[in-house]
């Protein structure tokens, strides 16, 4: 189990590496075959940094938000305990 | 004094929890965060196009209206800012909720209509959805934030007449809130993206 484990990690780490390394192989993007150029690069870089990282920044927020409001909740709650205890 | 058999009965009713976000809030925040890739994927496809035609716009078509559009951006924008001052309102003085929340329809409705007389005027100047890339991606992310808009707009009127009626739960204004202010956010972004 832990071998294929290894096995899966290996293979993973050279599938990354070879990414890394060829970045030119990836360019089979039907719609960019127009121009060879900076700037395609650079645009093709944006939509993958905005892709990418818009899910993760948006579940960030949310996960942010409800930390923020379950503290409000358990806060208001305390206190309303701590008040009917009184009475 | 109590038989032994028969003791108090002590009734207990739990007390029910607040839920951290409303059903329905949370139902419109998932729907609103698919229709963000959306349009995330169509401004990042489009930005590639861009960057790969050698003439923008495109031979033969029009330039889009960056300068015209920008008003009816900032009519949005205080369509938004209507909504906050209803939600505000409304924790306050429901009944007053009222004005500010048909300030921020009538706004919205403003908005669509002059984005539709624009279409009418890029049709009139050429621009087609297959005339162009430009025409294609104009029609098709526009076209999709204009039918959210309606359907948010359309949401709102709901709002305004369960307002009227007095039986809308905060809850219900969250929903429609959620909607129309991911329509007023998205939009800077395609204006800026694709009008420029």
């Amino acid at each position: 189990m832990s071998a294929r484990r290894s096995t899966a990690a290996v293979l993973a780490g050279l599938a990354l590496a070879l990414a890394l390394l060829a970045p030119d192989a990836a360019r089979a993007c039907a719609v960019c075959a127009g121009k060879d150029s900076a700037a395609v690069s650079w645009a093709m870089l944006k939509g993958t940094a905005l892709l990418s990282l818009l899910p993760l920044g948006v579940i960030g927020t949310g996960v942010w938000y409800l930390r923020r409001r379950a503290r409000q909740l358990a806060a208001a709650e305390a206190a309303r305990g701590a008040t009917a205890r009184a009475a | 004094m109590s038989s032994p058999g028969i003791g108090r009965i002590r009734v207990v009713a739990e007390q029910r929890r607040e839920p951290l976000v409303p059903s329905g809030v949370m139902g419109m925040l998932i729907f609103s965060f698919t229709e963000l890739m959306l349009f995330a994927g169509l401004i990042s496809a489009f930005t590639i196009i861009r960057s790969s035609s050698v003439v923008w716009p495109p031979p033969g078509q029009p330039r889009l209206p960056f300068e015209a559009t920008a008003f009816n951006t900032a009519v949005l924008l205080l369509s938004g800012a209507a909504l906050i001052w209803t939600r505000r309102t409304f924790d306050r003085n429901r009944a007053a909720a009222r004005t500010p929340l048909v300030v921020a329809i009538a706004l919205g409705a403003f908005f669509v209509v002059v984005q539709g007389a624009e279409w009418v005027a890029m049709i009139r100047q050429g621009l087609t959805l297959t005339s162009s890339t430009l025409g294609g991606f104009f029609y098709l992310a526009v076209g999709l934030h204009a039918l959210h808009a309606i359907a948010a707009l359309a949401l709102l009127g709901v709002t305004l007449r369960r307002l009227r009626r007095g039986w809308l739960a905060s809850s219900q204004l969250g929903t429609a809130e959620v909607l129309w202010y991911f329509v007023v956010a998205v939009w800077p972004f395609l204006w800026l993206v694709l009008y420029r």
